[in-house]
C-alpha cells in the first residue's frame, strides 16, 4: 500500500469482492420469496424464519471454522498433493484464517502481533481476509438455501439449522478445498475444473438435499394411496416467479465473486516470468474474463429460459428454475465456454433435469418441494461431467501439467454429489430422525406450522375489535 | 489433445486469442443458434394454437363457466 498502482489493485479487488456480496444479498431475499411462495399459507412464517435463520447461523460458524477448513484442507483428506504449498501433506497451517487470529479483523497490514503470521500475510491479506471470507460466505448460504426449498413444511427448524451449518460451514468448504482452490488435491490428481461451481456448491446441496428428503418423507397428502403424486400448487406463483428472477439477479454477483478480478499473470506470484499482463482468472488462477463470463451468463440463462418454457408449456415456476438450472449446467465451464456452447448446454441440461425430477418423484415417492435436487443436483453434476468433455485438454492449472478430463470432471462430481453430500445428508438425517426431531408433529403439519401465528393473530383480532366495539359505544356511536 | 489450449503457462496468454473450445466453429454455432432460435418461435405458436383450442373447448361447459367468471383475482395476491 505504500505506492498509488498497487494501493488502486488492492482496494479495487477489496471493493469488487464487497459489491459482490451486496449483489449477492438478493439471492436469499430471492430464495425466501420462492419458498414463501411455494409453500401454503398456513406455512409461512415458519418457512420464512427456517430460510432466514441459517443466514446468521451459517455466518458464526463460518467465522468460527468454515474459513479456515478452506485453507486447511486442500490436501485432501489423506493424499500427500505434491502442491505449490507443499507442508508434506495433511492439514496446511492457515494462521489467517482462525477465528482469534488479528486477521479475522480491522487491519492495517503492518507487522503482525501474533508470532504464526508473516509479514507476507498480514500485507496481504489485511484488506481481502473479511472481503473474500464474505464472498464465501454467501455460496454458504446459497447451499443451506438450497436445500431448505426441498424440506418446506415438514422438517423442524432446529433440525434444518443443524444440516444447513453442516453444508453450509463444513462440507461445502471442504470440496471447495479439495476442488474449487488453486492448489486443491482434486485439481492436481484429477484435472477437476468448476470455475461457477456447478459441483462444488450446486451438486453437493442437491446430493444432500435429496439425502434428507428420502428420511424425512414427502409431506401429507403428497402421495396417492396408489402411489401417484398430487400436484401441491404453489399459493403464490407470482410471488415464486419474481423471487427466482431475483435469484438471477444475485447470480451475477456470484459469479464476479467466483473471479479473481485482477492479478498480474507474468507477475511475482504468478509465473514469475518477464513482462507483465494484466487479466481476470478463475479460482484455479486460469485465464478468463469478466466480458466473456457476461455473455456466458445471459447465454447459459436465456437457454435455459427457452428449454424450461418448452419442457414444461410455460408453466412459470418451471421456466423461471429452467432458467436458474440451464446456468448451474453450463457454470461449470462458463470462464471458458464460447456464449453459443454456453445456451446449448444450457438448454441440454433443463430438458434432462426436468425429466429426471418426475422420474425420481413417482420412481421414488421423493417430495422435493421446488425441484431442488433437480435445479441444483442433478444440474449441478450434469455441468461438471459435461465441462470434462467440452474443456479436455486444457490445463485444469496454469502451474500444472495435469489436464482437464472427462474422467477426472464425473469422479469430481460422484465427489460433490454424493461423497460430500448425499453420504453425510443421509447419515445425519438419520441420526437426526432417531432422536425424534427431524420431522414435525404430524397433526402440526395437518393444522399448520403457523398454527401458534394463527391462535395469536385471531386473540389479538379478537381483542382489538372488543376495544373498538367499546370505544364506538362510548362515543355514543353504537 | 484439446478441445482448445493446451498451456497457459508458457508465457505466450498475452499472443492468445480466442480461448474457448473448437475456436473456428463459430459460424457454425450461429447456424445452429438461429435454428434454434426460430424453432423456438414456430414451437410456441403451433403449442399456444393447441392450448387455445383446449381451452375453448372447456368453455363450452357453461355449468362449468360459472365457477371460471367467478375467480376473484384478487383474492390471489
Amino acid at each position: 500500500m505504500d505506492n498509488e498502482l498497487s494501493a488502486l489493485v488492492v482496494i479495487f479487488t477489496e471493493f469488487y469482492y464487497w459489491i459482490t456480496v451486496v449483489i449477492m444479498f438478493l439471492i436469499h431475499v430471492g430464495f425466501c420469496m420462492y419458498e414463501v411462495g411455494v409453500s401454503r399459507r398456513k406455512n409461512h412464517l415458519h418457512t420464512l424464519m427456517k430460510n432466514t435463520m441459517l443466514i446468521p447461523l451459517i455466518t458464526v460458524t463460518f467465522f468460527f471454522f468454515g474459513w479456515w477448513i478452506y485453507f486447511a484442507f486442500p490436501n485432501g483428506p489423506f493424499l500427500n498433493n505434491a502442491g505449490l504449498q507443499l507442508e508434506g501433506g495433511g492439514l496446511i497451517p492457515s494462521p489467517s484464517a482462525v477465528p482469534w487470529s488479528e486477521l479475522m479483523g480491522v487491519h492495517m497490514g503492518g507487522a503482525a502481533n501474533q508470532a504464526a503470521l508473516t509479514v507476507d500475510d498480514t500485507s496481504f491479506w489485511a484488506r481481502i481476509n473479511g472481503v473474500f471470507w464474505a464472498a464465501f460466505l454467501l455460496f454458504s448460504w446459497t447451499t443451506g438455501s438450497i436445500v431448505s426449498g426441498a424440506v418446506i413444511e415438514r422438517i423442524r427448524s432446529g433440525a434444518f439449522w443443524m444440516l444447513a451449518v453442516t453444508l453450509g460451514s463444513v462440507l461445502w468448504i471442504l470440496d471447495a478445498s479439495w476442488g474449487w482452490h488453486w492448489d486443491g488435491w482434486m485439481v492436481h490428481k484429477l484435472g477437476y475444473h468448476d470455475a461457477y461451481a456447478s459441483g462444488v456448491v450446486h451438486a453437493i446441496a442437491g446430493g444432500f438435499a435429496l439425502a434428507i428428503l428420502i428420511v424425512l418423507g414427502p409431506r401429507i397428502g403428497k402421495f396417492r394411496a396408489d402411489g401417484t403424486a398430487r400436484e401441491i400448487r404453489p399459493n403464490n406463483p407470482w410471488l415464486v416467479s419474481i423471487g427466482l428472477f431475483l435469484i438471477f439477479t444475485g447470480f451475477w454477483g456470484f459469479y464476479a465473486a467466483c473471479n479473481i478480478p485482477i492479478i498480474d499473470f507474468y507477475g511475482p506470484d504468478m509465473l514469475d516470468i518477464e513482462g507483465s499482463f494484466f487479466t481476470a482468472t478463475n479460482i484455479y488462477l486460469s485465464p478468463t474474463s469478466l466480458s466473456g463470463i457476461t455473455f456466458n451468463f445471459l447465454m447459459s440463462l436465456a437457454g435455459g429460459l427457452m428449454a424450461g418454457y418448452f419442457i414444461s408449456k410455460g408453466d412459470p415456476f418451471w421456466t423461471y428454475s429452467g432458467g436458474l438450472a440451464g446456468l448451474i449446467t453450463a457454470s461449470a465451464g462458463n470462464d471458458l465456454y464460447h456464449p453459443i456452447q454456453a445456451m446449448i448446454i444450457a438448454m441440454f441440461g433443463v430438458v434432462v433435469i426436468y425429466k429426471m425430477h418426475y422420474w425420481v418423484e413417482n420412481k421414488f415417492k421423493i417430495d422435493d418441494a421446488v425441484g431442488a435436487v433437480a435445479v441444483h443436483g442433478y444440474a449441478g453434476f450434469l455441468g461438471v461431467v459435461i465441462a470434462g468433455f467440452m474443456l479436455w485438454g486444457y490445463p485444469a492449472s496454469p502451474f500444472l501439467e495435469v489436464t482437464i478430463n472427462p474422467v477426472g470432471n464425473f469422479i469430481g462430481a460422484i465427489i460433490m454429489f454424493f461423497v460430500l453430500g448425499f453420504i453425510p445428508g443421509l447419515i445425519l438425517a438419520k441420526i437426526l430422525n432417531a432422536m425424534g426431531i427431524l420431522r414435525i408433529p404430524h397433526d402440526v403439519e395437518l393444522a399448520g406450522l403457523d398454527i401458534d401465528y394463527m391462535i395469536e393473530d385471531e386473540k389479538a383480532g379478537a381483542d382489538f375489535h372488543n376495544a373498538t366495539v367499546d370505544a364506538a359505544k362510548k362515543a355514543d356511536l353504537l | 489433445m484439446t478441445t482448445g489450449v493446451e498451456t497457459f503457462g508458457d508465457g505466450t496468454l498475452h499472443q492468445m486469442g480466442a480461448i474457448y473450445p473448437f475456436v473456428g466453429t463459430e459460424g457454425l454455432l450461429v447456424i445452429v443458434g438461429v435454428i434454434i432460435w426460430i424453432g423456438w418461435h414456430v414451437w410456441e405458436l403451433k403449442n399456444e394454437a393447441r392450448e387455445y383450442d383446449v381451452e375453448k373447448d372447456g368453455l363450452k361447459d357453461k355449468a362449468h363457466n360459472v365457477e371460471i367468471f367467478k375467480w376473484d383475482l384478487s383474492k390471489k395476491f
